[in-house]
């Protein structure tokens, strides 16, 4: 059997105030597909962030994180460099924290495109224009051209996707990709992640609070809470026969708010 | 019946940019919640400021309790507040941090000059915080001691402490997590029965909360109104192209 892409093996983090994270175990296989859910403050993020050793200066991880069959909890960041967009990238809910307001979409999309592989000048705007045609962006020359703020907000998403996807990394992770999104935009973000990711046969770690948004893209589930892992399980078990009491006050919420469009507020 | 709230051909644009709203017609019923359901840039914000008051419609009319509406002077703004107030999305910069939460909720008391004595706000702070489920003892404490869900019961309650009629509610529970929501949503559900009952007025770009809270729903596309009625028959067969795709894209648990 092969090794998976991620294992997460009993991880801590922890901050001078306490711990934020406790004993947090799961992997991902290749090719599979795992949704982190949590509510605000169940750590999820911050399972990200240690994934890709990006831990912000005062929170220190401990316990074990194989990326690629490479340990990243305590691993130096020259190590770390040769991972990040290699084996893994992240997509986080707010595609300007990822774009520099200051260049064109096109000269940001070339640059993690040449990390891969070096290009000639033709060859790489070549490269540039499939790659934004592959996350959906038909009018792609006008897209390069583009400052971020000339584009709508699913655009933008849609290009860090397309960063992200430069370096030909087996796994992505997405956090909260859609949460800023209107409804309709959403959807489409949903579509393009669930084609690409079979395209390419890639893994997927998708954190989100949204049950339904998590289902459309993911089949099994790991839930936290403050911190630790609550439960986990196959995301139609965990919606159809919740166990834990969190699980099924989580489930209730969502189902009560999903059963309202088909049943809604009536006049006497 | 008198409309609660109507608006008749409004129309408004901000200074050199194209209309944000064109003809937006309606009307809410006391006891009939109305849901205003719009993505970003449909106009939701700006029709929430004219019904404020915060903003005069460019053509059209306002009516409240079938009287026209103008902002035009503090006194027809202080009567609007007393006819309507507000709850806003984020309940961590809607609330003073240095406040106490009886101040807080007693704003309105103070400002619209509706209590005077002491005693006789402490007594209304008391009863609204009762309503919307948070122990008495809250009036003494401050908003970072409580969670996003009871800060949003704050909001809730001062905005019901002047007996308004009508409470215009901006994506009430989108800043909250899912469990919360739903208690907030039947917070907001539960105000239209009391003996004092309000009809709500959400804005929200989630038709699961219009859908829960609201009898009656619009639906607003580049500040346009492409379709409106009763709730149950918008999401049961929505007539305009835009509603059927909105309807296709919400997420849905599956079954």
């Amino acid at each position: 059997m092969s090794d998976p892409i991620l294992r997460v093996d009993a991880l801590g983090v922890r901050s001078p105030g306490g711990a934020l994270l406790r004993d947090v175990s799961f992997q991902l296989e290749a090719g599979h597909r795992l949704g982190l859910i949590g509510e605000s403050g169940s750590g999820k993020s911050l399972t990200a962030l240690a994934i890709m050793g990006l831990l912000p200066e005062g929170l220190t991880a401990h316990g074990g994180i194989r990326l690629g069959g490479v340990q990243v909890v305590g691993s130096r960041e020259r190590d770390m460099v040769g991972l990040r967009g290699r084996v893994a990238s992240v997509v986080f809910q707010e595609p300007l924290t990822a774009l520099d307001p200051l260049m064109r979409l096109g000269r940001q999309l070339a640059e993690p495109i040449q990390r891969y592989r070096s290009l000639p000048r033709a060859e790489l705007r070549a490269a540039v224009t499939d790659a934004l045609l592959e996350v959906g962006l038909d009018d792609a020359d006008r897209i390069a051209r583009s400052y971020p703020h000339e584009v709508s907000g699913g655009q933008r998403q849609r290009v860090a996707i397309a960063m992200a996807l430069a370096t030909r990394p087996r796994l992505l992770i997405a956090d909260e990709p859609t949460t800023a999104l209107d409804v309709t935009v959403q959807a489409g973000i949903l579509d393009l992640l669930d084609r690409v990711i079979a395209e390419r046969g890639m893994s997927l770690l998708f954190i989100s609070h949204d049950l339904a948004v998590v289902s459309r893209v993911a089949d099994r589930v790991v839930l936290l809470r403050h911190g630790e892992v609550v439960d986990r399980g196959s995301l139609s078990d965990l919606i159809a026969r919740p166990q834990h009491p969190y699980t099924r006050e989580l489930v209730a919420g969502a189902r009560e708010l999903d059963s309202a469009i088909d049943h809604p507020r009536r006049l006497p | 019946m008198t409309a609660l709230l109507e608006a008749r051909g409004v129309g408004f644009a901000y200074r050199g940019r194209p209309d944000a709203l064109v003809d937006v017609s309606f009307a809410v019923e006391p006891g009939e919640n109305l849901g205003i359901v719009g993505e970003s840039g449909a106009g939701k914000s700006t029709l929430l400021r004219l019904l404020l008051g915060l903003a005069r419609p460019s053509s059209g009319e306002l009516f409240t309790d079938g009287v026209p509406f103008e902002a035009r002077s503090r006194s027809a703004l202080r009567a609007h507040r007393r006819f309507a107030q507000a709850v806003f999305q984020d309940p961590y910069s809607s609330l003073d941090p240095r406040q106490s939460v009886e101040r807080i909720i007693a704003e309105p008391l103070r400002s619209l000059r509706l209590e005077r004595s002491r005693s006789a706000i402490q007594t209304r702070v008391a009863g609204v915080l009762e309503s919307v489920g948070l122990p008495a003892d809250a009036a003494n404490r401050f908003p970072h001691e409580f969670s996003g869900g009871q800060r949003q019961r704050i909001a809730i309650a001062r905005a019901i402490v002047p007996t308004p009629r009508l409470l215009l509610a901006d994506e009430p529970v989108s800043a909250l997590d899912v469990s919360t929501r739903v208690r907030i949503i039947d917070l907001l559900a539960e105000l239209g029965t009391g003996a004092d009952p309000l009809t709500v007025v959400v804005v929200s770009h989630n038709l699961s909360v219009v859908a829960a809270l609201c009898e009656r729903m619009l639906v607003l596309e580049n500040g346009r109104v492409v379709e409106q009625g009763r709730t149950s028959a918008v999401l049961a067969a929505p007539q305009h192209p835009y509603t059927r795709r909105l309807l296709a894209s919400v997420p849905r648990l599956p079954a």
